[in-house]
């Protein structure tokens, strides 16, 4: 593959850099799938968000459509959480995961028609899936609902992308390893192996119930520190210091987060049962991972704090790095949050409040969409050769999202903590838990609306963006005027 | 950027004014970051040490086994007489004497401060187990008060289950005398095999008194007591 | 960091080792336990189910039950579940040998149901809270599962099954009756046979008071 080659005039030598026509030939290779991956992605986040809606009123309003089957809470919730991960998260995943190892490995993605047929079976799968859910099929396993006729069907799916991406990487430029790839590659091969075990024991040949506890936790922890947590990261390490022309600060730093991520994450799913019918080693374990899992946190989000030093002026204008540096510092928070909440003090307190599943609403919106969302406002433009049309729906979009996601962290947190204490006390009815909780959900619920409307908002700009209104604009959609106007300010 | 011009319109606005891709420098991690890890994975070893239950995949509770091990035979924590004989209490015994101990007035005699249960002038340890193998029968003294009853064998239940229960009978309502150990148990049912009718009153005060002799608390767990190990 | 197959290599055994240990481990030393003899009634820990309470488990994870309603007493004198009368000792895997799937449940929206069996034994009460929670407990956040019941005119008699005592919005009028469906049987089976108060040498029940 000899693609025109340009001079590096950057200092560091180490990496020769790709020269535009070669960036337009890969992008256009990747067009077609990933364009399908992110359109459909921010589909199912549409979908995801008034179900997760429909979910968070019937908890604060129980009677709400509680006539028929199919909406009853016990199938709203698990429909909802399931199209995050797997109609959302994942897709995005995928779409992202794409591009950026088809640009580092600075070839063109091959076969790329194949791919979109990857994407359409991944996406009939979420809805056979999610249909499956709520008609009443559902696993009643938090992470892996859908019914054993629809998952084969997503690692159907799977296997096709993963073997692409794959053969990408085998077929790179031969130079060093960046760290994305490292990232992205560990995402790529541990999530077939988390989703296959995950369904041979738990579903489709069900072991023993007793057995059950330890994997489908560390099932679903690993879904998000294996698989989701990965693919956010590597995006975060190619987009960061492309967006302010920095080098990564520390090399050192990106190999020490990158190892004890996949060895200490990998033990925390264990945390979650505390006390459980675990084997007490196996709690201990997953408490122990907990405490050092704090390490790759601290690593990931130093080393990109000290690349962004002293360029964090850029967020206020380029909205790719806005949602990239809040999704930067959602994984700093949520994880700072994981290892306290697996200390055996909190743990025993707020194990199963409201405390856990604000934790996991950090997790997985505060860092993981955060960061597919300042993806996606990086690649799409690339792909379409066209701008973000709208900047007031960028607005709309992040003020909406970053409000709706601070009101329903700082809601469940507050609510969990007073109900967490309430079934703690010895002295205190669950009635009286209930009662603590109950303002509280109401106003999450209120602020999932939020979150619907900043995800219409970002589905409308998406739209809009694929008609291609934005082909008159000359310059990139900037939420604020720059403080420079050099060209490198531009390179959003 | 130098393109020539005719290539131009094909390549995207946005990948024209890119940043180079992206690369790291060399700067070595901060020695402070690196003493602050290796302390966090110490402190994180020394809990998982402390609480591990012994490695075991049959104990729940981090605490029960301590690190140098302990626990014999299959199962870490041996069950508590006196919540097994508490068990066999109400399942068996309170019918008649209730679950005070304080039986009936004129029909079931109380066990409450009892010389039969705790010991009196000739009553010993041997005339208690020998009451719950093979029952009583007759005019029975208890406390001043005649009762004219019948009680059940129990040689049914097993030797730790007798002791059990007497355990508990010794330990509860204020009673206090010495537990009852399964060995000894066993020892009196091998003593007494020939014996099929219930006891009198009578039969009983021609045994010489015997005391069990030193038997295991009943809260520590007896290193070589044969109790429940699971039968499957 | 710049071959491809070392690192591969690398992640393979870093994830390997959680595989070996968070699921291997459990499958072998967890996934084979058998029921223990119960000398006393001649039966096992934990008792056999019947045939009705293993459909409810189905009906059980069809409706989601397990997004609100924990199944897991947790150890004393840590947690308080014990002390709050969760159950009498912490539940252990052989607990959960008769369920096909464990349900132990990540939230306690509504109360843990290790032990519902033990602390209700009435059919009847069930199938009335099932139907119209929010007139037994109007603080509670359960919805209504009517949709498991059947409201039918009453004919001649009414019937053995009818739910007693409804009294809510949802009450059948004058001369009908709400009738279970098998799945509402199912379920309210399941729910009675959830009863851990049996002893299990692996989990001694906490004696300090």
């Amino acid at each position: 593959m000899n693609l025109p080659s340009h001079s590096s005039d950057h200092e560091d030598t180490e990496v020769r850099t790709l020269s535009n026509e070669a960036r337009a030939i890969i992008d256009a290779s990747t067009r077609g799938p990933v364009l399908l991956f992110l359109g459909s992605s921010i589909f199912w986040l549409v979908i995801g968000s008034l179900l997760k809606l429909l979910a968070d009123w019937q908890l604060a309003i129980p009677a709400l459509m509680d006539c028929a089957a199919l909406f009853t809470y016990g199938r709203t919730e698990p429909a909802q959480s399931n199209v995050m991960i797997y109609g959302w998260a994942s897709t995005a995943a995928f779409g992202t995961g794409l591009w950026v190892t088809a640009r580092l490995s600075r070839i063109p993605l091959l076969h790329s028609k194949l791919l979109i047929s990857a994407g359409i079976i991944w996406n009939l799968g979420v809805m056979l899936g999610t249909a499956g859910i709520l008609i009443g099929d559902g696993n009643a396993i938090p992470g892996l609902d859908f019914p054993g006729y629809a998952s084969p069907i997503l690692l159907i799916a799977y296997s096709l992308i993963a073997t692409w991406i794959i053969i990408t990487l085998n077929y790179r430029e031969p130079g060093p390893l960046y760290v994305s790839q490292w990232f992205l590659f560990a995402g790529f091969l541990c999530f077939p192996w988390l989703y296959a075990t995950a369904n041979v024991l738990l579903v489709w040949n069900p072991i023993q119930a007793s057995a059950q506890g330890p994997i489908a936790c560390w099932f679903l922890e690993n879904l998000t520190n294996l698989w989701l947590a990965p693919v956010a990261i590597g995006t975060i390490f190619y987009i960061v210091p492309k967006v302010i022309s920095r080098p990564i600060a520390s090399p050192s730093l990106s190999v020490l987060g990158f190892w004890t991520l996949i060895v200490f994450a990998s033990w925390t799913g264990l945390s979650n049962l505390v006390g459980g019918p675990v084997p007490a080693w196996m709690m201990s374990a997953g408490v122990a991972a907990s405490i050092m899992a704090i390490i790759p946190v601290l690593s990931i989000v130093l080393n990109l704090h000290l690349t962004l030093h002293g360029n964090y002026a850029a967020m206020s204008w380029s909205p790719t790095l806005r949602f990239t540096v809040f999704g930067l510092y959602g994984f700093l928070f949520s994880g700072v949050l994981a290892t306290l909440l697996a200390l055996p003090a909190f743990n025993a307190v707020l194990q199963f409040s409201d405390v856990i599943a604000g934790a996991s609403l950090l997790s997985l919106y505060g860092f993981v969409s955060m960061t597919f969302f300042g993806a996606i406002y990086y690649i799409v433009p690339r792909l379409i050769n066209a701008e973000w049309p709208c900047v007031q729906l960028i607005r709309c979009h992040f003020w909406f999202a970053l409000s709706g996601l601070l009101l329903a962290f700082s809601c469940l947190l507050l609510g969990g903590l007073l109900q967490g204490f309430s079934q703690y006390d010895v002295a205190s009815t669950f009635r009286s838990s209930i009662e603590f909780v109950a303002p509280f959900r109401l106003m999450t619920a209120l602020s999932t609306g939020l979150l619907v409307l900043a995800h219409l908002s970002f589905a409308l700009l998406f739209v809009l963006m694929l008609l291609k209104t934005g082909k008159s604009q000359s310059g990139p959609a900037l939420l604020n005027e720059p403080t420079e106007n050099s060209l490198e300010t531009l390179a959003v | 950027m130098s393109n020539q011009t005719g290539e131009k319109s094909s390549i995207p606005a946005p990948v024209l004014r890119e940043n180079p891709e992206p690369t790291s420098s060399n700067a070595p991690i901060p020695l402070a970051l690196t003493s602050v890890f290796f302390v966090i994975i110490f402190l994180a070893g020394i809990y998982l040490a402390l609480n591990s239950g012994g490695f075991r995949s049959d104990v729940f509770s981090p605490k029960l086994v301590s690190w140098s091990g302990g626990g014999a035979g299959g199962v870490a924590a041996p069950v508590d007489p006196k919540v097994v004989g508490k068990r066999i209490f109400t399942q068996n015994c309170v019918v008649c004497h209730q679950t005070s101990g304080l039986g009936m007035p004129g029909q079931f005699p109380p066990l409450v401060g009892s010389e039969w249960v705790v010991g009196g002038d000739w009553v010993a340890d041997n005339h208690l187990v020998s009451i719950l193998l093979h029952g009583m029968q007759g005019a029975v003294q208890v406390k001043g008060v005649t009762y004219n009853n019948a009680m059940p064998p129990w040689k049914q239940l097993k030797d730790d289950q007798i002791a059990a229960v007497l355990t508990y009978i010794r330990s509860e309502w204020g009673n206090a005398a010495a537990p009852i150990s399964p060995e000894y148990v066993k020892s009196m049912r091998d003593k007494t095999t020939a014996r099929t009718e219930p006891w009198s009153q009578k039969e009983l005060k021609a045994m010489p008194a015997e005391s069990a002799g030193t038997s295991a608390a009943p809260a520590a767990p007896a290193p070589a007591a044969a109790k429940t190990t699971p039968s499957a | 960091m710049n071959k491809l197959p070392l690192l591969f290599t690398g992640i393979l055994i870093a994830f390997g080792a959680s595989w070996l240990g968070l699921v291997a481990y459990p499958v072998s030393n967890l996934g084979h336990l058998q029921p223990l003899d119960d000398e006393d009634t001649a039966g096992y820990f934990p008792p056999s189910v019947s045939g009705l309470a293993v459909a409810g488990q189905k009906v059980y994870a069809s409706a989601g039950c397990v997004y609100c309603h924990s199944q897991q007493v947790r150890l004393d004198p840590t947690s308080t579940d014990i002390a709050k009368k969760l159950g009498v000792r912490q539940t252990v895997p052989r607990d959960y040998i008769r369920e096909k799937t464990a349900f132990l449940g990540k939230r306690r929206i509504g109360q843990d149901l290790s032990n519902v069996g033990a602390r209700i034994s009435d059919a009847n009460a069930l199938h009335q809270y099932l139907y119209e929670p929010a007139t037994v407990t109007p603080w509670g956040k359960m919805p209504s599962y009517r949709y498991l019941y059947k409201t039918t005119k009453v004919v001649s008699q009414p019937s053995a099954d009818a739910i007693q005592g409804l009294k809510g919005p949802h009450a059948p009028p004058a001369g009908y009756e709400v009738i279970p469906t098998e799945d509402a049987k199912a379920l309210v089976a399941y729910l009675l046979s959830l009863n851990k108060n049996y002893p299990l040498p692996e989990s001694p029940e906490p004696t300090a008071k």
